[in-house]
């Protein structure tokens, strides 16, 4: 992830720390969209996935001086979002756990619709964007949050290990998992 | 050359040229000879080219006014919150409210019984007045709960008391002034 500003975000969050409301508003410019992708790919709803970048920038905004600069600030935002997404992730399941519990067997016949693939994405191994999504929402948290960073934020290894916390040999074992993973799941929907 | 599985823990790496020079030859060689394995690594690659062309997905037009006054309800609901923490009626628990009113029966039932003696002693003469009486004119009656002061009734009452048993009038009538100013010294001694 490159960043072309000329004011780093450190020393923004710096800034607003010292009381300057527009740094806050400068850092919520920076991010809302990155983070918006990042949580929509999570969650996979519009709404909430606003609501977790609303929240996020809430809890910065809030605990301003809990960032300390001895990680970068990117990490330290991603770190908030991915954990509130994890929170949001798991209410869905438990609604979905009651939803479907509440149904009889006849109403459980529903599934997304599958999108044909076309002869040339079939032999170039390419997906188209929906198919894909739909694979990343079936994998599990972990995996999730890991494919995502690196192959939709396009964070590097460390960032990624600093955001979620494990090391880097986790991360990189985690990602090429998370990717052979995905290909399972393509091939399921492929063969639906 | 490496085997199918080493050649897929070491996938990722290849693709993020995150990889040794003897590590990239090796995966490349197995590649050339396995064509389920090329498939793969083209298959993940062509996925992860179709991840990074992801249509963004963008916050919506009054993101940041919604932001703003998400702050502003948050910071008035802490200054609420803050100001509910000096005293309130609500926050004192129930069992306190019985333990307040167990504790006024118990002071009125306590200052109840303080006030019956001294209720009674208003009635009754002093110890010492009662003995007194009696020692000064052994005929009179000993006061139980009556007061030592009699009514003009109970004058009355104790002259015909005193008529029955054959007494003449005058007499009673000294007997009884005696008997009066008998109390009297003994209260003025008192």
């Amino acid at each position: 992830m490159k960043n072309s500003f000329k004011v780093t975000d450190e020393e923004l969050i710096r800034r607003f720390q010292a009381g300057d409301e527009a740094a806050f508003e400068e850092i919520v410019g920076r991010y809302k969209n990155r983070l918006m992708n990042f949580a929509y790919r999570f969650v996979l709803d519009r709404e909430e996935a606003e609501d977790i970048v609303q929240d996020t920038f809430l809890k910065v905004y809030q605990n301003r001086y809990a960032y300390k600069e001895i990680a970068k600030f990117s990490t330290w935002i991603y770190t908030i979002t991915a954990n509130l997404a994890k929170t949001i992730l798991r209410k869905q399941r438990n609604r979905k756990l009651f939803y479907f519990s509440r149904l009889g067997p006849e109403d459980k016949d529903m599934d997304f619709p599958s999108k044909e693939l076309s002869a040339h994405s079939k032999m170039e191994g390419k997906f188209d964007e929906q198919t894909i999504q739909r694979a990343i929402v079936k994998l599990p948290e972990h995996f999730r949050t890991a494919i995502i960073l690196r192959d939709i934020q396009e964070l590097s290894y460390e960032e990624i290990s600093n955001i979620i916390n494990a090391p880097l040999g986790t991360v990189k074992s985690r990602i090429n998992r998370a990717r052979l993973k995905l290909q399972e799941e393509l091939m399921e929907l492929r063969g639906k | 050359m490496i085997s199918c599985y080493q050649f897929k823990t070491i996938i990722s790496r290849y693709i993020d040229k995150d990889i040794s020079f003897q590590n990239r030859k090796s995966f490349e060689e197995h590649m050339d000879n396995c064509p389920g394995c090329k498939e793969l690594y083209q298959l993940i690659l062509g996925t992860k080219i179709s991840m990074n062309q992801f249509s963004n997905v963008t916050v919506s037009d009054n993101f940041l006014e919604n932001l703003k006054n998400k702050i502003l309800t948050e910071r008035n609901a802490q200054i609420e919150a803050s100001l509910q923490k000096g005293f309130s009626f609500s926050r004192i628990p129930s069992f306190v409210y019985g333990f307040a009113a167990a504790l006024v029966v118990v002071i009125i039932g306590f200052y109840l019984i303080e006030l019956q003696p001294s209720f009674q002693s208003r009635q009754m003469p002093p110890q010492i007045v009662q003995e007194k009486i009696q020692k000064s004119s052994p005929g009179a009656r000993q006061y139980q709960s009556t007061p030592p002061l009699l009514s003009q009734g109970q004058m009355a009452a104790s002259e015909s008391v005193s008529d029955s048993i054959g007494k003449s009038d005058d007499n009673l009538r000294q007997s009884q002034q005696d008997f009066q100013n008998k109390i009297k010294t003994v209260k003025e001694e008192y």
